[in-house]
């Protein structure tokens, strides 16, 4: 906490937010009365750093369906992800992994010792048993995207990832992302807290996928470069490098900068959608649900934004106390296009001119407004609101400071 | 010369900035032929089987009248540059337009097409995403677009069975050629005042290639044809892509390749102020008998940091305008003409 403060001294809103946010009474989730319901999210909270708090503020009616519906496709991942298992050990669970769900009391032990969730396959009979508890709509939701992902990932198991056109990038991330998008929809749809349309609008529940993945993907350069993982599309890099690991050399700074500036801009395009995909969710436990990682994104994609710590660090990450706050003010349709308003912005004014991409990214932006604008009229005023909180926040702490300098003074000279 | 059965096309201010695209694209695209009508036509200017030169002044009514017989339709282009003196704004935009509607009446013209501005909207207020349902302004922030706003009233009134009219509003054109717009953002470069910049740069402002807007004449001419919607109707012309004002001659330097080192970036309401204070002194320069330029005023400051753009849907359904030009290709050309014109102005001063 104290360091998340420190980290945030010169952004005194995000102080306050994480001031608020500690004080704040913590909603504390008690299974203690439901054994195995216990055990579930005991995983949930094991496998998953950001979604845990995020899935456990949701409707009791959905609360449990997407806690499973994440577990599924985590073991899945657990299982796609380990090197230490052969192809054609793999290949099959991957493809029927949407029938072993059914399959009551089935876990899985073959995983590597340092495969980091292996607990959960171990246990997986928890999941399942709760699986089959759920309304049948829900397990067939959760069935369809287990075995479009599966299938998936039995293809790039196979054929490996080979990202060479932007519709590859874009197919990839679907896959990855975008199914998942595709199902949780079709959960708020079928519990009747969204309309049917939220279902009906696939493009752009993969756009919500699309938008975190892109920026994910753009962020761990160099730890996907130590993995030998390379996701970034070709038809970007091509223009800039001879091989993806060139870009990390020193000699060639400029053009990795440029080829990020692209990427950057390719995640932006998705905002839009992200946007009209927001605006049609309208129970508040489900907004915040699906926003939070999207104005994360955008924070992240702002930090990232020509800086050249993509190419030297691993693992970086936007302040805490930014995150607290954008936890807080993702309130509504107005509130997440202003905070993308402002962001936008951000990364404009961030922008080399002499970078290929600064005229797009000028444009990306200027579509941003302008959707704003004319269909979310509301977030003009949440800018503005956004804007005087970080100013004041500014002028208190100024304010603060100053008071305390005099007050020392005055005890100075009272007791010199 | 041209034939009888030729649709005969007249552009007053033919060899303007505008002008001379307007006629590129009227050879490229139709098969009139094209008299320029302009206060100033250069001496080697020869005239072709497609163009005829004919110098006048469209403040003549008598000359607006001989230039317009045995013409089908009029593209009255013609205005004076921003930083003439009100009363010439008066003469040309508003009685030279009547000239041009009193001539097209009396030698039935039938097509006419006014060069308007998206400055007909600018009373200093911010415009989003503004249509042609915006009404006009009772009052403007300079003499130019109040004048622009009343010639493009009469155009419009003027419109009926024997004479179609229309009046097309472009915002910030830019190209080669461009005198006004691209030339002075380089002025401010040699002055390195380039590192200066007024507000946070949220405000998007609407910049239109040359080419897009002359493309648009065209299209208002082939569509201007009786009962077709078109007739009577203005129209917002632009790339269709709204960037952060300070992007754009940020995006014309990078082409010569300087970015500024540093940024000076001047809060707008201390921008305000100092407009307030700049517009005293000149205020005061005046009233003692010395001559003063309004540089830095407050209307400015507020021109650039509000948001000034605009939707042109219904230039896309009703003309079936769709910019031909990108806005970064847009940008790449124009500077390529400035790079190549400053060193054929370096030669020159090396002979």
């Amino acid at each position: 906490m104290a360091s998340a403060i420190l980290a945030s001294l010169f952004h005194p809103s995000e102080v306050l937010a994480l001031v608020q946010y500690k004080l704040a009474p913590k909603t504390k989730y008690d299974y203690s009365n439901d054994k195995s319901r216990e055990r579930l999210y005991h995983h949930l909270n094991m496998t998953s750093r950001s979604f845990a708090a995020v899935i456990q503020d949701l409707d009791e009616e959905l609360k449990d369906a997407i806690c499973i519906f994440y577990l599924v496709l985590r073991g899945l991942d657990t299982i796609e992800d380990d090197m230490t298992l052969d192809l054609d050990i793999k290949l099959p669970y991957l493809k029927t992994f949407n029938e072993i769900i059914y399959k009551k009391g089935w876990t899985f032990t073959k995983n590597g010792p340092n495969e980091k969730d292996r607990q959960l396959l171990v246990e997986f009979d928890v999941v399942i048993d709760a699986f089959l508890k759920l309304k049948p709509a829900y397990q067939t939701i959760i069935a369809d995207i287990t075995k479009r992902m599966g299938d998936g990932m039995a293809h790039y198991a196979t054929a490996g990832i080979c990202v060479n056109t932007i519709a590859d990038y874009d197919e990839y991330c679907h896959y990855v992302a975008g199914l998942v998008g595709l199902g949780l929809s079709d959960m708020f749809s079928a519990c009747g807290f969204e309309s049917p349309m939220v279902a009906k609008r696939k493009d752009l529940s993969n756009s919500m996928g699309l938008f975190l993945q892109k920026t994910n993907i753009t962020r761990d350069y160099l730890e996907d470069l130590r993995d030998k993982r390379f996701f970034w599309p070709k038809e970007i890099w091509g223009q800039y490098a001879e091989s993806m690991e060139d870009l990390v050399k020193p000699e060639n700074k400029e053009k990795a900068l440029q080829c990020l500036s692209h990427m950057v801009h390719n995640a932006m395009k998705h905002m839009k959608d992200v946007l009209e995909y927001l605006n049609m969710i309208k129970n508040p436990s489900c907004f915040k649900f699906c926003a939070i990682p999207q104005v994360m994104a955008i924070a992240t994609l702002k930090m990232l934004h020509n800086n050249y710590m993509i190419f030297t660090h691993e693992n970086i990450k936007i302040r805490k106390g930014e995150t607290v706050w954008l936890m807080k003010e993702c309130t509504s349709i107005d509130a997440v296009a202003a905070i993308f308003r402002i962001y936008a912005r951000e990364i404009n004014n961030k922008s080399n001119p002499l970078d290929p991409h600064f005229i797009d990214i000028g444009i990306a932006c200027g579509e941003i407004e302008q959707v704003a604008e004319s269909l979310y009229p509301g977030s003009t005023a949440e800018v503005a609101r956004l804007k005087a909180g970080v100013l004041a926040g500014t002028s208190g702490t100024v304010l603060t400071a100053a008071a305390v300098v005099a007050g020392a003074v005055v005890l100075k000279n009272k007791y010199a | 010369m041209a034939s009888s059965s030729q649709t005969k096309c007249l552009v007053t201010g033919g060899n303007g900035f505008l002008g001379r695209w307007i006629v590129q694209e009227l050879i490229k695209r139709t098969d009139y032929h094209i008299t320029i009508l302009d206060i100033f036509i250069p001496t080697n200017a020869i005239n072709t089987d497609r163009i005829t030169y004919l110098t006048g002044d469209i403040t003549d009514a008598a000359a607006v009248r001989t230039a317009l017989k045995g013409h089908h339709i009029c593209m009255h282009v013609a205005s004076p540059p921003h930083h003439f003196p009100a009363e010439k704004f008066k003469r040309i935009n508003i009685d030279g337009t009547q000239n041009v509607i009193d001539a097209c009446l009396a030698e039935n013209v039938g097509r006419l097409i006014y060069t308007s501005s998206a400055s007909v909207l600018s009373d200093g207020s911010p415009l989003v995403n503004a249509d042609e349902t915006a009404p006009i302004p009772k009052t403007f922030i300079e003499t130019y677009s109040e004048t622009k706003a009343i010639a493009e009233a009469m155009i419009l009134k003027a419109n009926c069975d024997r004479l179609l009219t229309c009046s097309l509003r472009p915002s910030g054109i830019f190209g080669p050629g461009d005198t006004q717009g691209t030339p002075g953002f380089m002025d401010v470069l040699k002055k390195g005042q380039h590192v200066l910049q007024i507000g946070d740069n949220s405000g998007l402002f609407d910049w239109t290639y040359v080419e897009n807007v002359a493309y648009s004449h065209i299209l208002a001419a082939e569509k201007l044809t009786p009962g077709s919607k078109v007739a009577g109707q203005a129209f917002f012309i632009t790339n269709g892509t709204p960037t952060p004002f300070w992007n754009h001659p940020r995006a014309l330097m990078a082409q010569k390749n300087v970015v500024a080192p540093y940024l000076i970036i001047i809060n707008y309401h201390i921008a305000l102020i100092i407009g307030f204070l700049s517009e005293m002194a000149s205020l005061i320069k005046k009233a003692l008998g010395k001559e003063s330029k309004d540089g830095f005023t407050r209307v400015r400051v507020r021109y650039i940091s509000f948001n000034r753009y605009f939707n042109i849907t219904k230039a896309r359904t009703l003309l079936g305008y769709e910019p031909v030009v990108g806005y970064k290709e847009g940008i790449q050309r124009t500077m390529a003409h400035f790079i190549e014109q400053e060193e054929i102005q370096a030669k020159k001063k090396t002979q």
